[in-house]
């Protein structure tokens, strides 16, 4: 991809990045912030990419691990997420739901399991969508929702029958 | 489709079409979640094309020129911080625009390093630097060769001078750091065409960029003896530069 074709990159796929940017940090100056850092990146790796459905996973997955940083850092301020995140016009909402109860498990998981469980459960992706845009398999996509399900029994505290 | 399709295939479908997309609409249509969905992507889709689509364009291209690298890569700062530590060494002797700036003198040396697509490498007479390049100098300067301050910017193809450090033409010198450690933040190069000519100018006192900016348009041969003879020692550094436009979209 050369550089005219980044311009085209940020025509087609800014509004759709941003969107999602925003839905997850709820915060325009943050969406904007991390909007602006996943076409930076785009620019520096424009050889390495290629337009179309490839590309958006790319910057899909690029704007997951920043959001995902943008959280950590929320959490090391002390920002209670739950507040923070649960905007007034989300509550009931299956995202938001899901998001609230996601976020706040995801940290102190691996990076990895981090983003699979984010893209199942915040952006509501199939597993094979998961492996397309992650480049893994599907086994690895599984594994890793396994290790979240362990992570987030453990942080609950909830302990399967077996083990009581 | 009977699972209501993920933001990803929603956006995929919008953008790209393809055979999936025909699924992705009949399952919209037909599922009141998801058409509710619909409505609160399209009312922020509009609210991002109306105010904040163009100026992004702008902060993104606006930051290129300055932007650290190392706050933005956490983890990895420390292994890049090492690379660029051992890249080699551009250096030279010379107060004079002309010809690439090479090799090095007793009591002055510049590291000249560029990140390119993930990549720490060193400059040389053969490296031909690229808008988005990320430029990191590290001054080795003993005291004797001219004082605690460095100033540096870049006169482009044009030849009009823009000041890395200080980070603008209101600024003045900024303090030597200390040995090795390079300046900060790193230059982000822009589309300006080339080549990249890169003054830097070491000080026993500080100096304003502005004094700096006309000397260099105008008698950049004789810059020392302008800025007060010997308490100030400049190198040139030239890079040959590939050039590309960044049209708003």
């Amino acid at each position: 991809m050369d550089e005219d074709a980044v311009t085209a990159a940020y025509r087609e796929h800014a509004t759709a990045i941003w969107r999602r940017c925003f839905t997850v940090l709820r915060n325009d100056a943050s969406a904007m912030d991390v909007t602006q850092e996943v076409f930076t990146r785009c620019i520096r790796h424009h050889r390495e990419l290629r337009a179309g459905r490839e590309l958006l996973g790319w910057l899909y997955r690029v704007a997951t691990n920043l959001c995902l940083n943008e959280l950590r850092d929320r959490r090391a301020r002390g920002t209670d997420l739950s507040t923070e995140l649960g905007a007034p016009e989300l509550v009931g909402e299956p995202e938001a739901v899901a998001r609230l109860m996601t976020t706040d498990i995801l940290l102190g998981l691996d990076r990895r399991s981090q983003e699979v469980a984010f893209l199942v459960f915040v952006d509501g992706m199939t597993h094979a969508e998961v492996a397309e845009i992650m480049g893994v398999s599907e086994r690895t996509v599984r594994n890793c929702l396994s290790r979240f399900v362990d992570h987030g029994r453990h942080k609950l505290g909830i302990k399967l029958e077996e083990e009581t | 489709m009977d699972a209501c399709p993920s933001t990803f295939a929603l956006d995929d479908a919008e953008l790209h079409g393809g055979p999936g997309a025909a699924v992705v609409a009949r399952h919209v249509d037909s599922c009141d979640r998801c058409q509710a969905r619909r409505a609160r992507r399209t009312a922020l889709a509009r609210r991002f094309e109306a105010a904040l689509r163009e100026p992004l364009w702008h902060r993104i291209h606006a930051a290129r020129r300055h932007r650290p690298w190392w706050g933005r890569l956490g983890l990895a700062a420390p292994v890049l911080a090492v690379a660029a530590a051992v890249v080699v060494v551009a250096s030279g002797h010379r107060d004079t625009h002309q010809g690439t700036y090479r090799g090095t003198k007793g009591d002055l040396a510049i590291e000249v390093a560029v990140r390119r697509a993930g990549a720490v490498f060193a400059v040389d007479s053969s490296t031909e630097v690229e808008p988005g390049d990320e430029l990191q100098l590290t001054v080795r300067a003993a005291r004797a060769a001219g004082g605690g301050f460095v100033l540096a910017g870049s006169v482009d193809g044009t030849g009009k001078f823009s000041s890395f450090y200080p980070a603008s033409l209101d600024g003045h010198s900024v303090a030597l750091p200390p040995p090795g450690t390079p300046l900060e933040p790193p230059v982000v190069l822009d589309d300006a065409p080339g080549p990249e000519r890169i003054v830097v100018v070491l000080s026993e006192r500080p100096i304003e960029a502005r004094v700096l900016a006309p000397l260099v348009e105008t008698s950049p041969s004789n810059l020392a003896a302008a800025l007060g003879g010997g308490q100030v020692t400049v190198r040139w550094i030239v890079l040959a530069k590939q050039g590309r436009g960044h049209p708003a979209p």
